[in-house]
């Protein structure tokens, strides 16, 4: 990792941290430890720890990562045990690399079956049924007996060979602090690339996933036997370890005790399975009679750690860390509370006159055409037949009173909802009925009234995200970190800052987003929404709560956006925004459209005004309404 | 014909614990991973009122739902209640498997690893039905289990508790802008899981013994009963329980010891991949 | 009953939304809460239903009686009545059930529906007859003006003495929303107190004793109906004050 350091640009969030160095340090001395005098007894309790750690880190990609409980890593630890032991007992094969790649192999495919059904229902069923294959393993290493004891277990497996060379004491010792190295340093490479940023926004919001285009099902499984591998490898090295396995060692008391270490050593963190297993293993170790209340022991741990710290103690660290920031102990990236008017280079960044084109990209819209779509509810009809077309290079605001069908509409196009009959297209494409994540990857962007932000997440990242699927840096060049990846990183990064920059809020990259003011986190969304290159974009109440200042800024990101092509969508309750930038307006009321034209049409429509505020006796558009002279209401409410 | 009765018995036990998922579950929305370990408690508990106290049925039975039965309200306010208004909804899986570890460690520590024989309510002769024989305490637990599983289901539809229930599991904020005291629901609802696991336990524990395993084994056939019956209908729990139990006796029967679970776990795979909301649609679906 | 609300502030968590609004509305009366969208009506009535988070000064009243310290369902059984908005009723449970449901407060015997909430349940199917014909169907089905009449008529069978009602006219056809308002006046001619966030204004001002204007979670303006102009109002509201931007902008350390 040195190496890398040195090519690396130092402005990438995830290798600003000294943490990888101190662990890779820690880990260069444990591999060494038998030459510093390292006993025996010490040997096999890291090496015990080794293997709860690469078990305990599979669950933390699983749980801590993408947010789905799995308690099988025992299964899969089993399968790569057995599959080594069977290997190694029936056919000879002793050469631990072989083993290692079987063994994996094994994994993934157990890691499959059970994955795929398992995650069609949120919530416990992937709990249960990796659950319900810890209970059969008994049964199923019985029906195959002759290749694994069944119930009398397996012995005589033999010693392991690398490259012909036998691994006994110090050689084995080496190879498994090696492989648990190798295994943190790709867990690592994962989780500090654009994957670990889309497992985190996977784990807290699936809905935001889906409009970035991930498929949450696909993603959560692509973890799930991701955490899969760990296991195998571990089961190998405990196989060869102890020369002989029996279904005891793989009981599901020992799946509590795989999820214990995860949420004790914090199940969202990547060296918190070390911790937590070394907890694990040397704590019951040290108190005699321990045995007895160990189960007491964990589940008393769950259930606090449940309740009080949810990231364990990696958490507690993290948590120490911001606070001591916060308190000015330790120098952190610039805190932004407020942003000021945007600076000079930004405006001039911004609006540079007719390059605009040039400075924000040609962003190649598509039109979007909504073709008599409707939406029934049971008796409730939200959306009434609405024919209407949203062209690229033209703002279309979409307005109407609460109720009107404006947020339905927005959700047919993003998939969120199915239409009951029509059509909506965009371009060639009819998005209508597809899913949310296939919406999104067919070119709709969308952002929420609500804001939907991952904790933790800076807003550089935060950004980048948008990218994830359009410029998709494969797992394995992210975990080997090859020349792709870091083009691919140090590309996304820089767009990321570009278009923070073009909305003037580039001083905010390294802030985390969740803190921001609400204008701020907007504009973020916006330019998140600008990083997918969409050929829509769906503003969802976007001016909603905000105040002049922010408005204004958003009112420059629109019409950069339209000047360079692209196709805007705007639901919008503030009239005065929608006059302003609109190119086209419709007015939708109880899910009908009432009344399309431009801002100066609209104005002068009799049916608008009345839609939103009930007949009106002395003045009957919007035109009038703004030129009356009519006296203004009474004095503000005295400040208590 | 045994082999039906057989599966019955153990279907009437998954039942139970199906039953005892989806009372919680209507209330509260919340899953009870350690539901099938008050079950279990109740076991030992009627094993300590029976075997080591020496007390007839009728006080066996009811110092095992009073024990129980606070044990639930215990549950609901440590690891439950707290958690009720996070946004995350993980921490709930967390803290009800750890109560279950927990009490899986109690029992163990207390009675040991030994399973314990509890005697049976009624008489251990075999009767001899519909062609087939069972034991009568068997037979009793078929049907007080569909007795309680049918009871529930006429309660949540005919009474302002169990309509509270279902509309809280539906809205919960609309059920409190109503009036619904879904505090209280969530307690009366852990509460009387355990009361009834705990008033089980005589005639569940003659059966399968008091047993440390006893709590993991049902956890996971429970759930399976109610992924075939569909999360939050008692009937489907009935339904699916039985079912499960049917195809395990049989199976059983025809083949060594090894396939029933093998069978079960991939029908419960067949089930999730096809149909994964049940017969009876979930009531509350987005928890389980 | 007078409904009394005293500078209450407070939001959700980390994000406050009310920064010390104060509102009242007696017996017999109606004030009506207008606003833009996210200026923080709904937020103002979930205050006083007890669903906000997180409140951090301020007493919300119900005649003598102090609420911040009840439950939600407990201030139902004090006599408040809250219709959320968005048609909240219960989808899945017949238009009787969900009836009964608004009736889970008042007194009977255990188990049966008792004498007082049959009562209840006739009084609202004569007052809403379209219920009425359609007891046993399920409330998803409904139109959406139907279950806007459920929604209200089962905040009504507790016999509350205040009301709030949340934008109950939303994406209701004219003819249906002039219903609504009829029964919402009626309500106050029968002597509860009334709080009705609408959007809608002509409306909603057509019934108010009372008008309270919400700007980004504080009180813009407030005073008897006759002190507002509607139409000035409704260009307040919906157009802004052009380029002067807003009367009192935000403290941007607030947020």
């Amino acid at each position: 990792m040195a190496a890398t350091t040195a090519v690396s640009p130092p402005a990438l969030p995830w290798l600003r941290s000294a943490r990888p160095l101190m662990m890779l340090g820690l880990g260069v001395v444990v591999l060494v430890a038998p030459w510093l005098g390292l006993g025996d007894y010490w040997s096999r309790q890291f090496i015990l720890i080794a293997i709860l750690a690469l078990v305990v880190s599979g669950l933390n990609i699983s749980l801590g990562y993408a947010g789905e409980l799995a308690l099988g890593q025992v299964a899969l630890y089993a399968v790569g045990a057995y599959v080594t032991g069977y290997l190694a007992v029936s056919h000879g094969v002793t050469d631990i690399l072989l083993c290692l790649l079987a063994a994996i192999g094994g994994a993934i495919v157990v890691g499959f079956v059970s994955g795929i059904p398992g995650l069609r229902l949120g919530g416990w069923s992937l709990a249960m049924v990796t659950f319900f294959l810890v209970i059969i393993i008994p049964n199923v290493l019985d029906l195959l007996s002759s290749q694994t004891g069944g119930a009398l277990g397996l012995s005589g497996i033999p010693v392991p060979t690398i490259f012909g060379a036998q691994l006994v004491g110090d050689g084995f010792y080496v190879f498994v602090i090696a492989v648990t190295i190798i295994w943190f340093a790709i867990f690592r490479n994962l989780i500090g690339s654009s994957h670990g940023d889309a497992f985190l926004v996977l784990k807290q919001s699936p809905i935001l996933a889906a409009t970035l285009g991930i498929s949450v099902y696909r993603l959560k499984l692509l973890a799930y036997v991701v955490g899969a591998i760990p296991a195998g490898i571990a089961g190998v090295l405990f196989a060869f370890l102890s020369a002989y396995i029996s279904p005891s060692s793989f009981a599901f008391a020992l799946a509590f005790t795989i999820l214990t270490a995860s949420v004790v050593g914090g199940s969202q963190s990547i060296y918190g399975a070390i911790f937590g297993a070394a907890i694990l293993q040397l704590g019951p170790e040290r108190i005699a009679s321990f045995q007895n209340y160990s189960l007491i022991v964990y589940g008393a741990f769950l259930v606090v750690a449940g309740l009080v710290f949810s990231d364990g103690i990696a958490g507690l660290v993290r948590s120490g860390l911001s606070q001591a920031r916060r308190r000015g102990w330790l120098s952190s990236a610039a805190p932004i509370d407020t942003v000021g008017p945007m600076a000079e280079s930004d405006v001039a960044l911004a609006t540079a006159g007719d390059d605009t084109a040039a400075v924000i990209g040609d962003l190649a819209g598509e039109a979007l055409t909504v073709t008599e779509l409707r939406k029934d509810f049971g008796g409730l009809t939200a959306v009434d037949d609405v024919t209407l077309e949203a062209v690229p290079g033209e703002v279309t605001a979409l307005i109407g009173p609460n109720g009107s069908g404006k947020t339905t509409l927005l959700n047919l196009v993003c998939g969120f909802y199915k239409p009951t009959s029509g059509s909506v297209r965009l371009g060639p494409v009819e998005l209508g009925g597809l899913a949310p994540y296939r919406s999104a990857r067919a070119g709709v962007a969308r952002t929420f009234q609500t804001p939907l932000i991952p904790k933790g997440m800076r807003a550089r990242a935060f950004v980048a995200t948008g990218r994830y699927v359009s410029h998709r840096v494969s797992m394995p060049a992210s975990i080997l970190r090859l020349p792709s990846f870091w083009r691919g990183s140090r590309a996304s990064d820089a767009e990321a800052l570009r278009l923070l920059a073009l909305l003037g809020i580039a001083r905010v990259a390294d802030s985390e987003v969740a803190s921001l003011p609400l204008g701020t986190r907007r504009l973020v969304e916006v330019a998140r929404a600008l990083a997918a290159e969409p050929k829509v974009f769906l503003f969802d109440e976007v001016g909603s709560g905000l105040d002049e200042e922010d408005i204004h800024r958003l009112e420059e990101a629109i019409e950069l956006i339209r000047r360079a092509g692209g196709t805007v969508v705007l639901v919008e309750h503030n009239f005065p925004l929608v006059l302003k930038i609109a190119d086209r307006i419709h007015v939708l009321s109880q899910g009908a459209l009432i009344a399309s034209g431009t801002p100066a049409e609209i104005q002068a429509n009799r049916r608008v005004l009345e839609e939103y505020t009930g007949s009106s006796e002395t003045v009957d558009t919007i035109e009038e309404l703004e030129r009356s002279d009519a006296v203004p209401g009474p004095p503000p409410a005295e400040p208590r | 014909m045994t082999t039906l009765w057989s599966g019955l018995a153990d279907g009437a036990l998954y039942a139970l614990v199906g039953v005892g998922y989806n009372i919680v579950l209507l209330a509260s929305g919340v899953f009870n991973f350690a539901n099938a370990q008050l079950i279990m408690l109740g076991t030992y508990l009627a094993y300590f009122a029976a075997v080591t106290l020496k007390l007839p049925l009728a006080p066996t039975v009811l110092i095992g739902a009073a024990a129980v039965a606070l044990v639930g309200v215990v549950e609901e306010r440590l690891a439950i209640r707290p958690l009720m208004g996070r946004r995350d909804s993980h921490a709930t899986l967390i803290t009800s498997v750890g109560v279950a570890v927990a009490i899986d460690g109690i029992v163990l520590r207390i009675w040991g690893s030994q399973p314990k024989a509890i005697p049976a309510p009624l008489s251990t002769k075999p009767l001899n039905l519909l062609g087939g024989t069972i034991e009568p305490t068997s037979l009793l637990l078929i049907v007080l289990v569909i007795v309680v599983g049918v009871g529930l289901h006429i309660l949540s539809k005919k009474t302002m508790i169990g309509l509270g229930s279902l509309a809280s599991a539906e809205d919960r904020e609309a059920a409190m802008a109503r009036g619904v005291n879904v505090r209280a629901l969530a307690i009366g609802a852990f509460a009387l899981a355990g009361l009834i696991a705990g008033a089980f336990g005589v005639v569940v524990g003659s059966g399968t013994y008091a047993n440390p395993g006893l709590g993991d084994n049902l956890a996971l056939f429970g759930f399976v009963a109610i992924a075939i019956g569909g999360s939050g209908s008692q009937i489907g729990s009935l339904i699916g329980g039985f079912a499960t139990g049917i195809i395990y006796a049989e199976v059983s029967r025809y083949t060594n010891a090894d396939w029933p679970q093998i069978v079960v776990f991939a029908l419960f795979l067949l089930i999730l991949l096809t149909r994964p909301r049940g017969l009876f649609g979930g009531a509350v679906e987005r928890q389980v | 009953m007078m409904l009394t609300v005293d500078s209450v502030a407070g939001g959700y968590g980390d994000i406050q939304v009310l920064w010390g609004v104060s509102a009242s509305v007696e017996a017999g009366h109606v004030t009506v809460i207008l606003g833009r969208n996210g200026a923080g009506k709904t937020s103002l009535l979930n205050a006083v239903a007890g669903f906000l988070p997180t409140v951090r000064s301020g007493q919300v009243r119900l005649g003598d009686l102090e609420l911040g310290r009840l439950t939600p369902f407990e201030r139902v059984r004090a006599g408040l009545a809250y219709v959320q908005e968005g048609k909240r009723v219960f989808h899945r449970r017949t238009v009787e059930e969900n009836l009964l449901l608004g009736g889970y407060t008042v007194k009977r015997p255990f188990l049966r529906r008792g004498q007082r909430l049959q009562t209840a349940l006739d009084r609202a199917y004569e007052r809403f007859p379209i219920l009425a014909d359609r007891r046993k169907m399920v409330a998803g089905r409904l139109s959406g003006g139907q279950q806007q009449m459920l929604a209200i008529a089962q905040a009504l069978i507790p016999e509350p003495t205040a009301v709030m009602l949340d934008e109950p006219s939303a994406g209701l056809a004219p003819a249906i929303a002039k219903e609504v308002f009829a029964m919402v006046e009626g309500l106050k001619r029968e002597g509860l107190a009334v709080l009705l966030v609408e959007q809608v204004v002509d409306n909603a001002l057509a019934i108010a004793d009372d008008v309270i204007v919400i700007e980004a979670g504080r009180v813009a303006a407030s005073g008897p109906v006759s002190d507002f102009d509607d139409t000035a109002m409704v260009r307040d509201l919906y157009l802004g004050r052009g380029s002067a931007g807003l009367r009192q902008a935000p403290d941007p350390s607030d947020r």
